[in-house]
């Protein structure tokens, strides 16, 4: 059996609305051909393609049946999954990896987040709910445009009630990620933003301001997995997948507990277990995490152990994860700054891990970054999984 | 366990409006079915297929497409399937009939509606036109039908 | 090599129109009934596997999102598999990874659909399974699509409707004995090819019901399935294979040929050491959502020549008493096709090993056994093949 797997390859699009006119076919192809280019290797060379979406986001039913084209995996033994986040498709790609030696594995994701009409969110939104007793609640509201926000912020406010987080301490998460991305080329809307700008942003639903929530866009990410016996050739820098986990929640949110994304720390638990880390907080030099909105960001760093529990606003107060600070979080913006192409965001936070394992992450560097750990999350949240990369 | 109740049935929907983008092959391609009347394809430059409809990468080459070549409107019937259910599920007196039609020029073709045929009619393997709407908005309904050729 | 990987259990429940119990409760139910024939608790399953194919028939995004409860799954790893109808394969090998590559010992793959509750109908949503911009706007359904396939292969191999006829009495007769069925019927030959014609060839009797339904199988690795079980049965083989999404200009275009399907046995078989299935499978499920489709699949299955399985159904070789049985539970036209679910085909070629089939059982024995799906736009198929050592 192959001992590790590693990632050879890494391709991604520019996120944002592009109206450069590209499907959401073509915008994946490009980062495929990108992803396989790097690793020097052809359509031919390609053993297995997994690939992740989900139906209502695209308007379609099976809505990646399409998307084998794009990733090379025509007449290739696919398996397609739908309904997660990209970093999934990683999960099947290493264990397809780790079952027969030799293989070299393609996963992707993909969003076209302006193929949806703008008017067309809420209804998404409703149709994540639990729907015998969440969705019926909403249904007659006259008027549900707010509705993902009024979610999250039940979220934000329980997580600030039990752990003594404060508005600032939101705000100021959004400011270094919105501020990483001037640094990320591939950003979508980046701009230096301050506290105030932040605290001043429109207030969608206490504590929620806009700048603390990722917007949607479009965007697609490809990665080149290969079993150890073929890293080396493939790739002078390949970064090795050390650990894996994933975890669901209830998607009942009344049975869940809000305050802190236990499904996070099991699955962290399992990655760092695998990877041999018993200390996160010392052992990784840096992570990339879902910040779909900007508390989530301070939830997710205690569930990966990057801080001690309710401890995510000392975390963010002593600049612990700003990039020049021991462990920077998001050095590439995350999603708040680098954008959200949901159910591809997760897999871009492991491609900008990747990067700056190898050196290559540009503006937003770490200088000696060898342990990385990155992390995304399923609609509708309580669910999401944990990546931990190394150098070596 | 047995349910002991009277079901409830709860009563809702969703839905969701989309504007998907045709791509960049797809926005050439119906222009100028649109503008023209002329159905194209992409030429790959490594196997030489033309690709209809147009994709801006072959699939199995996996390389990047970018010559445009003009195809016929006309073509084969490959197979072709009658349906006596509307879309809607409701039961109709006349079939309507959907085929594919491999078009002369390239390596592939398009669905779409036949018309002015009865199913009885039609056979695989015989010479098919598109027939063109004479309002057409830019997507593949600017084809009104393909009809056995004349 | 990978850890071999053993079946050691399956939770089976009846296919109908569920309309009282939610997609939780359904699940539940063959998640229970999994791990009670195991005689595991939940405790003892390290992931779960989620297999459903279409989000729209519920209305809910990620609709194995609100059966995590019903399937144990709750604050554990489960992931959802999706690839249309092959979704019901193609699952169970995502089982098989999860165990196979080490990562875990014990895993239970849950495959549900529940097509009653849209309105008016589940055939509304299949149109959204098309392509936006070629396909949906004809308004393309079901029926004519598999009108299309079915018309090429007839004609390519010459098989023939009252051969497609015959096996729609076979599964729907072998469905009168499998206690799970939605569908059993005695039926002759004339009732299949009176019954309302749908799209040419393609009559009413030749399809398989919409419908609800979950199943679940329990994967365990070698030494873990050893404790579970004194007969584990092994995964032998597993294959996929998917073509382009462009079936009008495919390479092979072609229709009436199923490579994607050659391509995926090709592959279970050669893990298998399998060199003449048609010889060494003892019984095969295969995916029969029309009557054609099982004709298809035999023959990309290797277990009749190409074109051959008309002769198959004449010699009726693929009857229950036949030297090769296909679908003696009743096949998804029998037994029903809430789409993910049809893993049953896998749950049934387990039980004909384990010689716990009851009246579906074949008379003779059962050693090795072989299962596919099929899903997409012509386009994707899973095959698993289970044996005993």
């Amino acid at each position: 059996m192959p001992k590790r797997v590693a990632i050879v390859g890494i391709g991604q699009t520019k996120c944002g609305f592009n109206d450069d006119g590209f499907s959401y076919r073509e915008l994946l192809y490009l980062a495929t051909k990108q992803a396989l280019s790097e690793a020097g290797i052809q359509r031919e060379d390609i053993d297995s393609a997994f690939t992740t979406s989900y139906d209502f986001l695209e308007g379609r039913s099976l809505s990646n049946q399409y998307s084998l084209d794009s990733i090379g995996g025509v007449m290739k033994p696919c398996d397609l999954r739908l309904g997660e986040d990209g970093i999934y498709a990683i999960f099947a790609g290493y264990m397809e990896v780790m079952s027969k030696p030799g293989q070299i594995v393609v996963v992707a994701s993909v969003q076209k987040a302006s193929d949806r009409r703008p008017d067309a969110d809420p209804a998404i939104t409703l149709s994540t709910l639990e729907p015998v007793y969440v969705r019926q609640v909403f249904t007659n509201l006259p008027a549900i445009a707010g509705l993902e926000y009024c979610l999250a912020a039940m979220e934000a406010r329980r997580y600030m009630h039990c752990y003594g987080i404060t508005e600032a301490h939101i705000a100021k998460v959004a400011v270094k990620n919105h501020n990483n991305a001037t640094r990320n080329p591939l950003a979508q809307n980046a701009r230096k933003v301050t506290l105030d700008d932040v605290l001043n942003s429109e207030m969608l639903s206490w504590p929620l301001r806009s700048l603390e929530v990722a917007k949607p866009g479009d965007g697609a990410c490809t990665l080149v997995l290969a079993s150890e016996e073929l890293a080396a050739e493939l790739s002078d820098s390949p970064v090795w997948i050390r650990g894996i986990g994933w975890c669901s929640d209830t998607c009942y949110p009344a049975a869940s507990e809000l305050a802190k994304t236990k499904f996070i720390h099991i699955a962290a638990r399992q990655a760092y277990a695998m990877a041999g880390i018993r200390h996160p907080a010392r052992e990784i030099d840096l992570a990339e995490v879902y910040d779909n909105y900007a508390f989530n960001e301070l939830q997710y760093c205690e569930a990966l152990g990057l801080c001690g529990e309710g401890e995510g606003g000392r975390f963010i107060d002593e600049g612990i994860s700003e990039i020049g600070g021991s462990i920077p979080v998001n050095p590439s913006g995350g999603l708040l700054g680098q954008g959200n192409p949901l159910g591809t965001a997760g897999l871009m936070r492991v491609a900008q891990a990747a990067l700056q394992l190898r050196g290559e992450a540009g503006d937003c560097q770490i200088a000696g970054a060898e342990v990385a750990v990155a992390q995304g999350c399923g609609l509708p949240y309580r669910a999401g999984g944990v990546v931990v990369l190394s150098k070596w | 366990m047995e349910n002991q109740s009277q079901p409830i049935k709860l009563q809702g929907s969703i839905e969701i409006s989309y504007e998907w983008s045709a791509g960049v092959a797809g926005s050439r391609f119906f222009q100028e079915i649109r503008d023209n009347k002329r159905i194209m394809g992409t030429k790959c430059p490594k196997c030489g297929r033309v690709l209809v409809p147009p994709r801006i990468f072959c699939e199995e080459c996996f390389v990047d497409v970018e010559e445009w070549v003009e195809v016929s409107s006309k073509g084969e019937l490959v197979t072709f399937g009658e349906s006596y259910l509307g879309t809607d599920g409701s039961k109709l007196k006349e079939p309507w009939i959907v085929g594919i039609i491999r078009l002369d020029g390239a390596d592939g073709g398009l669905i779409h509606y036949i018309g002015e045929a009865r199913p009885e009619e039609l056979k695989i393997g015989m010479r098919m036109e598109a027939v063109f709407n004479e309002k057409r908005n830019g997507n593949i309904l600017d084809i009104k039908h393909f009809r056995p050729s004349k | 090599m990978a850890r071999r990987v053993a079946i050691v259990s399956v939770g089976m429940d009846k296919f109908a129109s569920r309309k009282v119990e939610t997609v939780d409760e359904m699940v539940y139910r063959v998640a229970k009934n999994a791990l009670d024939n195991a005689k595991l608790p939940r405790e003892a399953i390290g992931a779960v596997v989620f297999g459903c194919a279409v989000d729209a028939f519920t209305a809910t995004q990620a609709a194995e999102k609100v059966a995590i409860g019903g399937a144990g799954g709750r604050l554990r790893p489960t992931m959802r598999n999706c690839t249309s109808g092959s979704t019901a394969i193609s699952t169970p090998i995502l089982g098989y990874l999860h165990v196979a590559s080490g990562l875990y010992d014990v895993v239970m793959c849950v495959c549900f659909e529940k097509m009653s509750e849209c309105r008016p109908h589940a055939q509304h949503v299949f149109n959204t399974v098309y392509d936006e911009y070629f396909v949906r706007p004809i308004g393309l359904n079901v029926a004519i699509q598999c009108s299309l396939e079915a018309r090429m292969y007839l004609r390519r191999y010459g098989n023939t409707e009252l051969q497609m006829a015959k096996v729609s009495v076979k599964n729907h007769g072998n469905a009168l004995d499998n206690p799970y069925a939605q569908l059993g019927k005695k039926l002759t030959v004339e009732d299949v090819m009176n019954s309302p014609c749908i799209s040419w060839p393609v009559k009413l009797l030749d399809t398989s019901p919409t419908t609800d339904g979950a199943r679940a199988v329990i994967f365990a690795s070698e030494d873990v399935a050893r404790d579970i079980t004194d007969d584990p049965i092994w995964v032998k083989g597993i294959g996929r294979g998917g073509d382009s999404c462009w079936f009008t200009g495919r390479r092979n275009s072609d229709l009436a040929r199923l490579d994607y399907a050659y391509y995926a046995a090709k592959q279970a078989y050669e893990m298998a050491n399998i060199e003449d299935p048609s010889q060494e499978i003892d019984v095969a499920e295969v995916y029969d959502p029309f009557t054609y489709k099982e004709m298809q699949h035999v023959e990309a299955l290797g277990l009749c020549p190409e074109g051959g399985a008309g002769r198959m159904i004449d010699e009726g070789i693929s009857l229950r008493e036949g030297k090769l049985p296909v679908n003696p539970s009743g096949g998804l036209l029998g037994e029903g096709n809430p789409i993910g679910a049809g893993m049953s085909r896998l749950c049934w070629a387990y039980l004909q090993i384990k010689g716990q089939a009851g009246g579906c059982q074949v008379p003779k024995d059962v050693n090795t056994a072989v299962c596919n799906g099929w899903g997409g736009m012509y386009q994707y198929n899973a095959v698993m093949v289970i044996g005993r050592d």
